[in-house]
């Protein structure tokens, strides 16, 4: 609206500058174009100088547990920042509002922090960012708006459940077997020392002892098998043809995600087999048998981005030469249903030495799925409260 | 939080006052009382009163009207002892000698004036900061913010600048053209002006800069951002990062030179705007014995710019004013030709995409329009209050335009909370409506036919199936519809004017392809 009377100054200006001899006007149009450049070049160099980069302890949360996110906003310019405002956008299902507005001024050459809590409530992998700045100058006159790649990918592990009465009286050994052949010498369990003979391996010595006694003593080991444990897990869309399917998928994951625990507790090998759909395609997902807190955090990691599928059947997964188990491995098969191709299939890898433990759930128990008698163990998984009661069908 | 800021603002606050009144002064000196250099030193009294006042004004714990009241005495205190001073001191050929009556006229005059022109550019400022200090006030800062949402809910206006912008340029465009003149007929007053002149556009680059600053704050709180108190402290970090070059630069390059001499032009303003003296306040020295005649008035009053062998004749009352009402006419003159081009512009191409040179002579034309229409209204209240008086009819406030469309009406009852609209609001909508209309007509017509039982949203998905690669315009036309109808807010002039020009823009690309179409010719086979 203003931009006439503007113009109509400057065309004043300018006849004033030539037409007479005013120094004013030359200072006062010398004083609009510094004007103009101060805040072009100020706008400029907040824009050139300015990064923000985001921070966090872990990109993994889990479930109900609440994380720190930081935002950096670097200032390297040599003038300070008056006003800026900063976007930061997080999904719904880990913050409690999709945008987060910071309003920050800062000093030149300095940094300011803005943090907030990201809350994971919903298993699943899901990102926060991208962070858009908005500035204008001082004046109104120059603006920019910019966004910087601070996006992130955050995984909220599934609820993890205690376990009250682990199925132990199986035939396996919960993962040790005891073997009588020395190659199989279990170098975690120590079983007594003796005195060191000719012929013995000398990574064996145990030097404590020895320096104490003024003897060589080497360390005697339980001799043991690793056997494993693979979680099978059954996320097939048509054996979840109940009411709450969505809550029923969840209960699965999270039935799956507990006995991954408490083989990770029991410092147990264990796998992972899943039918499921993770971003949108069909896939198997067969993880190796292996232990520690690395796996475990993979296994939980892969649990956290499962979706059921709609085009791969629960017996697909069940191919031997896909899953390649070592013999004596313990199944542990969580599914609502089995059908007549899935039970064969079971069958099949009992009769090559695994031992199958069949975990059931859903809102009813499905009595068809008592397999003692064909040598499996069948339990109803009840969730109450933080605990999985096992229920024996 | 805001000492500072206020600080930075009583300063440029005084230069603005200072120099726009003593430009004022010094225009009238000349042009009326036809003496350049004589009353120089009234300025000095109108420098010292502007910064009693700007003193006066913002001490918190004194009322306003005590302020001025103080500030006025005050000064004519100082008008009477640097009157008795410069009498004292100076020789008496420096100045006029003013009776007592006459300082006191002068000063009071001059007084008025600068208070005038204080309490005008004050009053953004004042409701700006009054708002902004009642934050200290209000605990819960979620009433704060409500409140700030109610005071400003439907007016953007009230923080907008646009009213002080528009002061300051209409004093800069006069003070310019005063200048213009004035140095064209007596360049030697070059310095004075440029002081003032440029002492003014600080005052009103500074005062702009604070009032923005309080602006943006407080549309920030408006929309809820967690303003930090030290914001104020680096933005004003800033003002002096600025100032410096502002000063520097411009003084460092040369100023002091005239780009091209036109000796006949300068005479000829000279001749046009040699003024005779209109009031003469000055108690006249005794007439020389010798031959009788006022030597001072001789000395002081002398023509300066034109060649003393050749006498120019005065021009008298109105003649003296005349290159400024020709200019004056030339400019309005071309904002006439420029607004019928825009007027012709704006109905030829109505649905078609404008440049922005063809924006800007539409709204010089609409603007035009306007002001013809508010002179029309008045005219027209005039003549009914007349007829009123002598009993020929009866006076009837003029009804606000009504929708006339049945479906601009269905679509503006939908809307149940008329009552508590501001009128503004409500003839915002009832444009808004009147343009969606149109294009249901358009659309109706050529597309697909418009139910009564159809919501405008559902309406236009229809119409999007049937034209989907203009989907985004749609999409953006009926965003900003139901925006204005179901908000209490005004829009802002850009989504009013976009939503114009897509509306324009669809309406064009709608009856184009129609006629495209019938111009096709038949398919034979």
């Amino acid at each position: 609206m203003k931009t006439g009377k503007l113009v109509l100054i400057g065309f004043i200006l300018l006849l004033n500058f030539i037409l007479v001899d005013f120094p004013a006007a030359k200072i006062i149009i010398a004083m609009a174009f510094v004007i103009g450049l101060f805040a072009y070049f100020y706008t400029r160099g907040v824009k050139k100088e300015l990064s923000v980069k985001r921070y966090m302890d872990t990109e993994k949360v889990f479930m109900g547990l609440s994380e720190d996110t930081a935002l950096v906003l670097n200032n390297g310019f040599f003038l300070p920042i008056h006003a800026i405002i900063m976007h930061d956008t997080a999904d719904l299902n880990i913050s409690v509002q999709q945008m987060h507005y910071f309003f920050m001024s800062v000093d030149p050459l300095e940094t300011s922090l803005s943090n907030y809590q990201l809350y994971g409530r919903k298993r699943g992998k899901y990102h926060v960012g991208p962070t858009r700045i908005k500035f204008t100058d001082f004046m109104g006159i120059n603006s920019f708006s910019l966004e910087y790649d601070t996006v992130k990918d955050i995984i909220v592990f599934p609820n993890i459940y205690l376990i009250t009465n682990m199925p132990f009286k199986s035939l396996q050994p919960y993962g040790s077997i005891r073997n009588n052949l020395r190659i199989f010498e279990d170098p975690t369990l120590i079983i007594g020392l003796k005195e060191y003979q000719y012929g013995d391996e000398i990574k064996k010595i145990n030097w404590k002892v020895s320096a104490k006694y003024d003897k060589f003593y080497i360390n005697t080991y339980q001799p043991a098998i690793s056997a494993g444990s693979m979680i099978v897990l059954n996320l097939y869309d048509d054996d979840y043809s109940f009411r709450s399917r969505e809550y029923y998928t969840e209960h699965a994951i999270e039935i799956t995600a507990s006995f991954v625990r408490q083989l990770f507790i029991y410092r147990q090998e264990v796998a992972l087999a899943a039918n499921c759909t993770i971003d949108r395609e069909d896939t198997k997902v067969i993880s190796e048998i292996n232990k520690g807190e690395a796996h475990f955090t993979r296994l939980l990691t892969q649990l956290s981005v499962m979706e059921s599928t709609k085009n791969m059947p629960f017996q697909n997964l069940l191919d031997p030469s896909a899953l390649n188990l070592k013999w004596g491995t313990c199944m542990y098969v969580i599914t609502p249903r089995l059908n007549e191709a899935s039970l064969y299939k079971l069958l099949e890898f009992r009769r090559s030495g695994h031992n199958i433990t069949i975990v059931n759930f859903g809102p009813e128990i499905v009595k068809d799925l008592s397999l003692w008698n064909v040598g499996f163990q069948s339990f109803f998984a009840e969730i109450e409260g933080n605990l999985i009661n096992l229920l024996r069908i | 939080m805001r000492k500072g800021s206020t600080a930075i603002y009583k300063v440029f606050l005084w230069f603005f006052t200072a120099s726009a009144v003593c430009t004022l002064y010094y225009s009238f000196c000349i042009y009326l009382l036809d003496i350049t250099f004589q009353y120089l030193w009234v300025i000095g009294y109108i420098v010292i009163s502007s910064l009693i006042l700007s003193f006066f004004y913002f001490i918190p714990k004194i009322s306003k009207a005590f302020a001025i009241l103080s500030s006025f005495t005050l000064s004519m205190i100082l008008i009477y002892a640097a009157k008795f001073a410069l009498l004292f001191f100076l020789p008496p050929k420096t100045f006029y000698n003013l009776d007592d009556i006459g300082v006191a006229v002068t000063g009071s005059t001059l007084f008025l004036l600068i208070l005038g022109v204080f309490v005008m550019v004050n009053s953004k400022f004042t409701a700006l900061d009054d708002i902004l200090a009642m934050e200290d006030s209000i605990t819960d800062k979620e009433k704060y913010i409500s409140y700030l949402k109610e005071v400003f809910a439907g007016n953007r206006k009230h923080r907008e600048l646009e009213r002080y912008i528009g002061m300051a340029a209409n004093l800069g465009i006069l003070f310019l053209m005063l200048t213009l003149f004035t140095l064209m007929r007596s360049p030697e007053t070059k310095w004075v002006y440029s002081i003032l002149l440029l002492f003014y556009t600080f005052g009103s680059i500074g005062i702009y800069l604070v009032l923005y600053q309080m602006k943006s704050i407080l549309d920030w709180k408006i929309l809820g951002y967690e303003v930090p108190k030290d914001i104020t402290k680096r933005w004003n970090r800033i003002f002096v990062w600025f100032f410096i070059p502002l000063i520097v630069i411009p003084l460092a390059i040369p100023w002091n030179y005239q780009v091209v001499e036109l000796k006949f032009l300068n005479s000829f303003i000279a001749e046009q705007t040699s003024g005779i003296k209109k009031i003469d306040f000055s108690v006249k020295p005794p007439l020389s014995p010798v031959n009788g005649t006022n030597t001072a008035a001789v000395e002081t009053n002398a023509p300066l710019t034109v060649d003393e062998s050749k006498t120019v004749e005065p021009k008298k009352g109105i003649e003296a004013f005349l290159p400024l009402l020709y200019v004056l006419g030339g400019i309005v003159g071309l904002y006439l030709v420029l607004a019928v081009i825009g007027g012709i512009l704006g109905v030829t191409m109505r649905y078609k995409k404008r440049s922005p040179f063809v924006e800007f002579l539409i709204r010089r034309y609409k603007r035009v329009r306007a002001i013809v229409d508010g002179i029309l209204n008045v005219l027209v209240f005039i003549g009914k209050l007349f007829l009123t008086l002598l009993g020929v009819s009866k006076f009837k406030s003029s009804a606000p335009k009504e929708l006339s469309s049945p479906v601009a009406r269905q679509l503006f009852a939908l809307f149940d909370s008329d009552k508590e609209m501001p009128d503004e609001k409500k003839e915002e909508i009832k444009t808004i409506i009147r343009e969606f209309v149109k294009l249901i007509d358009i659309t109706n017509r050529f597309l697909i036919p418009y139910r009564f039982y159809y919501g405008p949203f559902e309406y236009m998905e229809k119409v999007m199936n049937s034209i989907p690669e203009e989907t985004e315009v749609i999409e953006r036309i009926v965003e900003i519809f139901n925006e204005s109808r179901y908000s209490l807010h005004l829009l802002e002039e850009l989504k009013k004017e976009n939503f114009m020009k897509a509306v324009a823009y669809l309406i064009g690309r709608i009856t184009d392809t129609h006629r495209a179409e019938k111009d096709r010719p038949a398919d034979n086979t």
